[in-house]
């Protein structure tokens, strides 16, 4: 049994069942459900809390409850979205680091067949402990990367791999769904365009300009320069020669549910899902980014990064708040909450189908019971009959019935095995490890490090730092790069 | 889903252990108050029975005549554990003229009742949703095959000019 102090009172926590059930008893004044679900975390136990027991221990339950149980889960195999391969985080470096400035790609230009994923690893069936401990019970077929393939891709059985099914601009979503969107093109887009809202990806030849307002589903792509505009694209953003905006009352923003690649970014606000490489500068401008920024110099601005920032010199006033509470939540919130739905509707459906089972099996007692008593007087008459055939007819629609319920549950079924695989896949993907800031530059006097319990202020210059936030307490410790 | 009766007076208890049930996949039955109330159909259905045994005016003897009407199947399979809080306890003494088949002395310590249960239960067959779904996908379509077998040899004795 293990023993851990809060500041209320103290937690006891035993496992039980090999490991398979946590129980705990919190003994002391009333606490936070946080407060104990951090405490549980500290002792390793992360997987199947039992969030309303918890709530209830920390209402001031008295007795021991269980908190955390082992569960099945599905995951995901490691899918390879092929061309993004050049956008992990040792490429990225990379690009800081080499003078010649290698060319990396966010719009990802693919043809038709062109194979988009792949699998590295098999799907799994697995027991997941509360301790973070998983137990392989079976592999699940490669076919279930299917459920990743999205408008426009499908799954190639042969070669188990995704494949385009139309030229376009390929991207990946939080969920790894992968799609394919056709580009529209367009020389640029200004004012008299009016609003532009596009299903698919966009080529922009010149600028967006000022007071623009445009959104895309797939990436958009800009040759030209981004200017005073509003520009929100569901997958990668990719401007040729940055974002700038060019006048003080119209308000420039880009929202970027993935990626986001420019050479330079400029008294712009900026909201990234994923990872933002700026290979110039990023200047006055307010950006948030789930990931990881990469960016040379950045001046007066005010960064908020999920897990880390990779720059050169951080230059007059610069302030970075360091750590995932700064950066918004990508949508899990919403399919965790779609796939409570369908495992809501599955129950339902599944009541049905057992009330359904119960008339059936006393219709067929019914039926049968009144064929064996007709049976008697001779075949003739079982045919001729009206009784029977009353009860013949209402049983065929039964088992009708119970046919078709059986089909939208297996639809509901394969819904809620899309939406889990979708959701875990999310889970892995997730950046983590230690949230960290590298700079190999100067750190100017004004810059300012921030987390949820921790702030360094530089009154002078400092130089190469790599600096680390603790998740546990979320203190700062910055140490000299080597 | 296996229900296991519990029978206390004490709303501690019972939430404790129904919680602990409830996390193991057993379901805990808390509607029945009183064992008066319990009759045999409900007797058949059960998994189990947890029962304090110094609740007043309980008349163990009660459960046991009940357990015989029920069969003896059940009366061989039906685990029954006690719950007590005093040993010397004029009640206890009283109810362990009807050997159960595991006690437990209040309060309750969860690891004792999952040592007890485990003699009964494979508990650690624990939450297994996506399977349960699989399985009962794959018992839906048996039971249709079945029934529409079924119906392939009736269908013939009904219908005018089949057979």
């Amino acid at each position: 049994m293990e023993k851990l102090e809060l500041r209320g009172g103290h937690i006891l926590v035993d496992s039980l069942l090999e490991g398979k059930l946590v129980i705990a008893e919190y003994q002391g004044d009333r606490s936070s459900l946080g407060e104990i679900s951090t405490a549980l975390k500290t002792l390793g136990i992360s997987f199947g809390l039992l969030t309303e027991n918890i709530q209830l221990m920390a209402e001031g339950g008295s007795g021991q409850l269980p908190v955390a149980q082992a569960y099945l889960d599905l995951l995901p195999g490691k899918i390879r979205f092929l061309p993004e391969l050049p956008l992990n985080k040792d490429g990225l470096e990379q690009v800081l680091r080499d003078s010649k400035r290698p060319q990396v790609d966010v719009i990802h230009n693919v043809q038709e067949g062109e194979v988009l994923a792949d699998l590295t690893s098999n799907f799994q069936a697995v027991i997941q402990y509360p301790n973070g401990y998983f137990e392989t019970v079976s592999d699940l077929p490669p076919d279930s990367l299917s459920y990743f393939a999205g408008e426009n891709v499908r799954y190639e059985g042969d070669t188990q791999d995704l494949r385009a099914k139309c030229d376009g601009y390929a991207s990946r979503d939080v969920f790894g769904i992968v799609t394919v969107h056709p580009a529209g093109e367009l020389p640029s887009i200004l004012r008299i365009h009016g609003k532009i809202n596009v299903p698919e990806a966009l080529l922009v030849k010149g600028d967006i300009g000022r007071d623009c307002d445009v959104t895309c589903t797939g990436n958009l792509a800009v040759r030209g320069m981004i200017r005073s505009a509003r520009v929100v694209t569901q997958a990668n953003l990719f401007s040729q020669v940055g974002l700038k905006k060019s006048d003080k009352k119209t308000p420039a923003s880009a929202t970027v549910s993935r990626n986001l690649f420019t050479p330079h970014v400029s008294h712009f606000m900026v909201d990234v899902g994923h990872r933002m490489v700026v290979r110039n500068h990023i200047d006055h401008s307010n950006v948030r980014c789930n990931d990881l920024v990469v960016c040379p110099t950045i001046t007066a601005s005010t960064i908020r990064v999920g897990y880390g920032l990779i720059a050169r010199n951080l230059r007059r006033c610069t302030r970075i708040f360091l750590g995932p509470e700064f950066v918004k939540d990508s949508g899990s919130r919403e399919k965790e909450s779609e796939l409570k739905q369908h495992k809501n509707r599955l129950s339902d459906v599944e009541q049905g189908l057992l009330l359904l089972k119960e008339r059936i099996q006393q219709e067929q007692g019914r039926l049968v019971g009144h064929i064996r008593k007709m049976q008697q007087l001779g075949e003739t008459s079982i045919r001729s009959d009206i009784l029977l055939a009353g009860l013949y007819k209402r049983h065929t629609a039964s088992i009708e019935e119970y046919g078709q319920i059986t089909s939208t549950a297996k639809r509901v079924y394969e819904l809620i095995r899309r939406d889990w695989f979708q959701i875990n896949y999310f889970r892995q993907n997730q950046p983590s490890g230690v949230p960290e800031i590298v700079v190999v530059g100067n750190l100017e006097p004004g810059t300012v490090i921030k987390s949820r319990n921790d702030e360094i202020k530089f009154d002078k210059l400092a130089r190469s730092l790599r600096i680390r936030l603790s998740p546990e307490d979320g203190k700062l410790t910055a140490t000299p790069l080597n | 889903m296996s229900q296991i009766l519990i029978l206390d007076n004490d709303r501690n208890t019972v939430e404790t252990i129904s919680r602990f049930l409830t996390a193991v996949q057993l379901q805990p039955a808390t509607h029945i108050k009183r064992l008066g109330s319990l009759n045999i159909d409900e007797v058949k259905k059960l998994a189990g029975i947890i029962i304090d045994v110094e609740i007043r005016n309980l008349a163990i003897d009660e459960l046991y005549e009940l357990l015989s009407d029920a069969g003896e199947e059940v009366q061989r399979n039906l685990p029954i554990i006690y719950l007590y809080s005093n040993p010397e306890s004029e009640p206890y003494r009283k109810a362990m003229e009807y050997p159960p088949n595991g006690e437990l002395q209040k309060p309750v310590q969860l690891g004792e009742l999952s040592d007890l249960l485990t003699r009964f239960f494979t508990l650690d067959a624990l939450l297994d949703r996506p399977r349960m779904f699989a399985e009962q996908q794959a018992e839906h379509y048996q039971y249709l095959e079945n029934t529409h077998q079924l119906l392939k040899r009736i269908t013939p004795l009904v219908t005018r000019g089949g057979g």
